[in-house]
């Protein structure tokens, strides 16, 4: 018996045997039928707005991991390398649409606005969530590696059953295609044609494990075709072609017709978390090959080549990031440790008698120790 | 000046090990510049400058392993009579303002005002939470509180009869703190609880004193050593065991090892197989209940492995039609696997002559017990150098004692002798065994 691959529809996914690309490495815009037809309306202002966020993103990003180092943090997963994937999906939304994504979605974080002394306090281990998901329409952090893909997929539905035009986009990494989860979410927004983007942001590493081992060897992108689910390829370190494959999408299921996957090929030049030896399980060699690959560089070079003066436009990038680096830090060190009744607060939206009891009961029990040691 | 205290790189570390500097003293640096490299158990990692300023005293010297929580680098600061902590160090004034259109970033005022009435973390302990383990910091000396998994042996205490008493934590602690037995206070709390104040009217009464050094300690026995226990009871017991010993001229034999890929080991198995073969009840089961004796269409051979955990009887079923490379490499598998926990119970139970080679241990030999249900185990000694008559001369030879002890229901001393006698003939000249 022998089993063949099926060839990929070619109606379903886009970009299977090259990544989909408009910036090429040396800042050349290249002509992509698909895209080019969503980036009508970025000129040098909107591609210098892109670069500002991918800049503000990476120190935002640095300062935390250095932060984790001298002891003020705890933990962070850094996102070096993945500025343009996260940036590029982020812009492509409305503020009324809402993300739900993994731990390492700190672009989306920032970009959505979340508030960074709270954002702070949730890698200090102070926080459970952060800030409020209400106010800036993204879902806490999701630790359990793709569990949001099932969270975003229900939001969408519920956002069909209610007649919003409201879009949720789920983010996960490639490990995460592996779990169950994310399986299920293929199926269910499949089979509601609800509508959620799905951007897989393929950083080549499930902690130490390389892509190609959970693969098959095949794209990420041809695996949501299976479960009839139209999917798109990207090059992750370009911020246009995410930004427009973000549009494509996300207009799809404004527009009715469904979900959309994304797998965003990019790199994880960091290390997992800032606890992992990334140098036990890859070469260095790879890492300088995907420096190569740098999406900030990449839009430097278009921007200069359109005739754009970097020198204001670096100058402005550099204020902004350091003054995010700035607040972000004077957070991190500064964070307090919540009171220990705070464990009772978020559980329930509404108080349940058992639980103010028990609330009560530790109040008077603490309050019992003060007295006896005095 | 400011201090920075070595801090948890990892999740729940106690020490680091300081690879390599990157700066030395008097060096000015700046705000996450890479000063050192930094050894955790889990990574090699940069530490960048937690402040910018000039570098006062490195700590630690290179190859030093300093512990979380303790000085590593002393800083000074630019300005430094009133130093503040970074990132609200620098006034906001001598940098640029951003565009009016900047995205949604705070007013610098509004930070630096809430920074500036903040304590400086370093005025109290320094508490940092993990996410597995947790490191209280006070006065520079970490103390880790226990995990689940970090276990101590078990110790029995005499407890009185009824239920033992309880407490909350705090009041175990401050129990363990001051070395009073909870089980030797009067609870008056709700329930048979022990309160605070009842150890404080324990404590007026003997005083606050530390637990005695106790004489002796017991220990649950409990999974491998309990079955062995268990095991070595039974048949010392119910067998009647006799054993006799033999030096043997290995010297063929060991250079037959040397020179090839069969190990010793192997070498002496077959030795043992082909007299197994001479003297079938050396395999044979005697069963006491119904006064039978099993023989075995084939020779299951136990080797006998010493794990982390115990000891086990590992089988090489059907030993005797393997060659001595296959049984090398069966008993290099069934080692690596006895090791590991990864024996099938087949495997675990299905031997019928165990072979112990308790020369690796250095000793030269022992009488040992049988593994239930067998009749015979054979024990190698160490190989030894030793004067030896060879050829009407006295040279060095390698000379090793082999023991046979065996269950004397089913085997006399005449058959255990021979059976001992061949192990021993094949082990002088291997060649013999071609001859077999």
């Amino acid at each position: 018996m022998s089993i063949t691959v099926p060839a990929p529809d070619p109606a379903l996914a886009a970009g299977l045997d090259c990544p989909l690309r408009v910036l090429d490495l040396d800042g050349t815009r290249l002509h992509d039928p698909l895209l080019d037809a969503h980036l009508g309306d970025i000129d040098e202002s909107a591609l210098a707005d892109l670069y500002l966020d991918m800049v503000r993103v990476r120190r935002l990003d640095t300062e935390a991991f250095a932060l984790t180092r001298q002891g003020h943090l705890v933990l962070w997963p850094p996102l070096l390398g993945q500025e343009a994937a996260q940036v590029g999906a982020a812009r492509s939304l409305e503020q009324r649409d809402w993300v739900f994504g993994s731990y390492r979605e700190h672009g989306f974080a920032l970009l959505r606005g979340a508030d960074m002394a709270e954002f702070a306090r949730i890698w200090k281990a102070y926080a459970h969530g952060g800030w409020d998901p209400h106010e800036i329409n993204m879902a806490p952090s999701q630790i359990i590696i793709g569990a949001q893909s099932l969270h975003g997929v229900g939001y969408a539905m519920a956002a069909k059953m209610d007649g919003s035009d409201e879009v949720a986009l789920t983010a996960f990494g490639d490990g995460a295609t592996s779990e169950g989860d994310v399986n299920e979410a293929l199926v269910w927004a499949s089979a509601f044609q609800a509508p959620v983007v799905f951007l897989c942001q393929n950083n080549q590493y499930a902690i130490s494990e390389p892509v190609a081992v959970q693969s098959g060897g095949l794209p990420l992108a041809l695996r949501p075709t299976g479960f009839g689910i139209p999917s798109m390829r990207v090059d992750g370190n370009d911020v246009l072609a995410m930004l427009a494959a973000g549009r494509i999408a996300v207009e799809r299921a404004r527009a009715g017709g469904g979900p959309t996957f994304i797998e965003a090929v990019t790199y994880r030049r960091g290390p997992h978390t800032t606890t992992d030896d990334p140098k036990r399980y890859r070469d260095e060699a790879e890492v300088e090959a995907w420096v190569a690959k740098d999406p900030i560089d990449r839009v430097e070079r278009a921007l200069e080549r359109m005739g754009v003066d970097m020198d204001p436009v670096r100058a402005e990038a550099k204020v902004r990031a350091d003054r995010l680096a700035k607040e972000f830090r004077a957070a991190a060190e500064h964070a307090e440790p919540p009171a220990a009744e705070e464990i009772f607060d978020n559980v329930y939206a509404q108080p349940s008698r058992r639980l103010e009891r028990q609330r009560a009961e530790h109040l008077a029990f603490v309050a019992s120790l003060a007295e006896e040691s005095k | 000046m400011k201090t920075f205290l070595l801090p948890d790189l990892g999740e729940g570390l106690t020490d680091s090990e300081i690879v390599a500097w990157r700066v030395k003293e008097g060096d000015a640096v700046e705000l996450n510049q890479p000063l050192a490299d930094i050894e955790t158990a889990k990574a090699v990692v940069e530490l960048p400058s937690p402040y910018e300023g000039t570098i006062a005293k490195l700590h630690a010297a290179e190859g030093e392993t300093v512990d979380v929580g303790a000085p590593l680098i002393d800083f000074e600061l630019a300005g430094d009579e009133a130093p503040a902590p970074s990132g609200s160090d620098a006034s906001a004034e001598d940098e640029p303002a951003p565009s009016p259109e900047g995205g949604p970033v705070a007013t610098p005022a509004d930070t630096v005002a809430e920074v500036r009435d903040a304590p400086a973390p370093e005025e109290k302990p320094e508490k940092v939470s993990v996410l597995v383990g947790h490191i209280t910091v006070h006065g520079g000396k970490p103390t880790r509180k226990r995990r689940a998994w970090d276990v101590e042996p078990f110790t029995r205490q005499e407890r009185p009869s009824g239920r033992p008493n309880r407490a909350m934590p705090p009041v175990r602690k401050l129990a363990k703190e001051r070395g009073i037995d909870l089980q030797s206070v009067r609870p008056s709390g709700r329930d048979g609880l022990v309160t605070r104040a009842d150890l404080e009217a324990a404590g007026t009464a003997s005083g606050p004193q530390a637990q005695p050094q106790p004489a002796s300690t017991r220990e649950k026995v409990t999974g491998l050593r309990k079955h062995t226990a268990a095991a070595m009871t039974q048949s010392a017991l119910t067998v009647p065991h006799a054993a006799t010993f033999h030096q043997v001229d290995v010297t063929e034999t060991l250079a037959l090892a040397r020179s090839g890929d069969a190990s010793f080991l192997a070498l002496a198995s077959r030795a043992i197989l082909l007299a197994a073969k001479r003297w079938p009840d050396v395999t044979a089961a005697f069963h006491a209940d119904t006064m039978e004796l099993e023989r075995f269409a084939h020779i299951n051979l136990g080797i006998a492995v010493s794990t982390d955990r115990g000891l086990v009887v590992a089988s090489i079923d059907e030993a005797e039609s393997m060659d001595a490379l296959e049984l090398t490499a069966a008993i290099k598998d069934r080692a690596t696997r006895a090791r590991e926990g990864s024996l099938t119970m087949a495997e675990l139970t299905s031997s019928n002559i165990t072979i112990s080679n308790v020369g690796v241990f250095g000793v030269d030999g022992g009488i040992p017990i049988l593994n239930p249900g067998e009749s015979a185990i054979i024990a190698l000694g160490a190989v030894r150098r030793m004067p030896w008559e060879h050829e009407g001369e006295i040279v060095l030879r390698d000379v090793c004692t082999v023991t046979v002890s065996f269950d004397h229901r089913v085997l006399d001393g005449r058959e255990a002798a021979g059976f001992l006698a061949d192990i021993a003939a094949v082990l002088e000249r291997p060649a013999l065994a071609l001859a077999r």
